[in-house]
């Protein structure tokens, strides 16, 4: 939606303002906003605190956004840290860095360079992860393909295609490996209680059941219980206690 | 009046849908979440639904879906009012509402060549109760009160109407769906009519 406010808002150094509608919105520096945000697009290059929802077409963020209610934007690209209390809504959502939401989010595509972490759900078409996430209820997406670094964690995962396998630390981002190993680096590991999808490969994976037409068990993986209904394959010393074919 | 539940795997298997269908209806709000039922069962915690009601919906899904996208799927599956407003001679030509409760509609709310989906659906519900010879003509307009006062304050949620009958005397109602009603033995349910049902007719039809 492309608002026609006629106005823009421009902050450099700090600035404490009110929200409002605007057409773009450039943040330089450190702003807090007292209000809800809706614009066309907001950049910010430093640090942004709105106390309120913000409702953008295009949003990018070098650095930290903290937002005290929702988001609702087409793209939301971030570079740093992102903190959004209540829900999360895109079309796109690309993140370098830390995307933590309180409530849902729901999406079209999310690309994750680092962690993406929800309160409550995730909805998405497609993810394509390289790190960690941590969903506390369902991460529903069609396709998931997911290198995992460090812990993750989901309450149940269902979707269609479903690729997780364990990232390999040599090859990833310079800068990530060093902020992982500051943080005692563990073994890259998801867990999860219920995975459930059509075609199911899994490395490094805890669950105590996965469901699906087609299920690959692989590497590191510990699963209670595999019920698949057409193959099921399990290698490299992937874990399986039972099996069924339903 | 216990609802009879269906397990996710009893469903899947019945309508030969995968796995990744229902994952991604659900996301599409083509099924509502409400009907996602947890329930503890010897492995765990399972997911169950209403049978009936997933059964027949899922059924619409699969006739539905290679004409329209799930887009405009979820808008018709949804409880919201669309915004469409329906030429008078356009519903009577096609046979969705006829002469006679357009009449009665007339006398409510005028001459108007057009009517907004709202007054198109409380038409609808008349109709199907006349037709079926449930109510007669007094008893549906007293319906169409009704829904008229009352369905606004139900906005979003599933209901039923009701005409019921009691010695000699009629008496409408609308109720959310999910409660649980009991009548005294004097009474006589007339008519109940799902109006989330009709909706959705109603929806694929305009």
């Amino acid at each position: 939606m492309v608002r026609h406010s006629g106005k823009d808002l421009n902050i450099s150094g700090y600035m404490r303002v009110d929200g409002g509608i605007y057409d773009s919105v450039k943040i330089n520096g450190s702003a807090d906003l007292n209000s809800a945000l809706q614009c066309n697009d907001l950049k910010v290059n430093g640090t942004a605190n709105i106390s309120g929802s913000v409702n953008s077409d295009y949003i990018k963020v070098n650095g930290r956004i903290y937002v005290r209610d929702s988001v609702e934007a087409g793209e939301y690209m971030t570079n740093g840290k992102s903190e959004i209390e209540g829900s999360m809504k895109a079309d796109y959502i690309k993140v370098d860095g830390s995307l933590e939401v309180k409530r849902n989010i729901e999406a079209g595509k999310i690309k994750v360079n680092g962690e993406i972490l929800a309160g409550e759900g995730l909805n998405a078409e497609e993810m394509d992860i390289n790190g960690r996430i941590n969903i506390n209820s369902l991460l529903n997406a069609d396709r998931l393909k997911f290198e995992l670094y460090w812990r993750s964690y989901a309450g149940e995962i269902g979707g269609e295609h479903i690729v997780i396998k364990k990232g390999d630390l040599m090859g990833f981002d310079k800068f990530l490996k060093f902020v992982f190993s500051a943080f005692g680096y563990k073994e890259s590991s998801l867990n999860a209680g219920i995975i459930e999808g059509d075609d199911i490969y899994l490395e490094a994976t805890q669950a105590k059941i996965v469901r699906g037409k087609n299920v690959v068990i692989g590497e590191g993986c510990s699963i209670e219980l595999v019920e698949y209904k057409d193959t099921f394959r399990q290698q490299n010393g992937g874990y399986v206690k039972e099996s069924k074919k339903i | 009046m216990e609802e009879e539940l269906i397990s996710k795997k009893e469903l899947l298997e019945a309508t030969n849908i995968s796995y990744g269908q229902l994952y991604r209806w659900k996301r599409k709000k083509l099924i509502p979440v409400e009907w996602f039922i947890r329930k503890s069962a010897v492995t765990g915690q399972e997911t169950f639904f209403p049978k009936d009601k997933i059964l027949a919906r899922i059924e619409k899904i699969k006739n539905m879906k290679d004409d329209a996208s799930l887009n405009d799927l979820a808008d018709v599956f949804s409880p919201a009012v669309k915004a469409v407003n329906s030429e008078k001679q356009d519903l009577t030509a096609r046979g969705i509402i006829s002469k006679a409760v357009m009449e009665i509609i007339g006398e409510k709310y005028g001459q108007k060549e057009q009517l907004g989906f709202r007054e198109v659906l409380y038409a609808y519900s008349i109709e199907k109760a006349l037709s079926s010879g449930d109510i007669g003509r007094d008893e549906a307009k007293f319906l169409l009160e009704t829904l008229d006062e009352n369905f606004p304050k139900l906005e979003g949620k599933a209901c039923k109407a009701y005409v019921l009958r009691k010695m000699g005397t009629t008496t409408c109602c609308l109720i959310q769906d999910g409660l649980e009603i009991y009548f005294d033995s004097g009474v006589k349910t007339a008519a109940c009519l799902n109006l989330a049902t009709l909706m959705e007719e109603l929806k694929t039809k305009l």
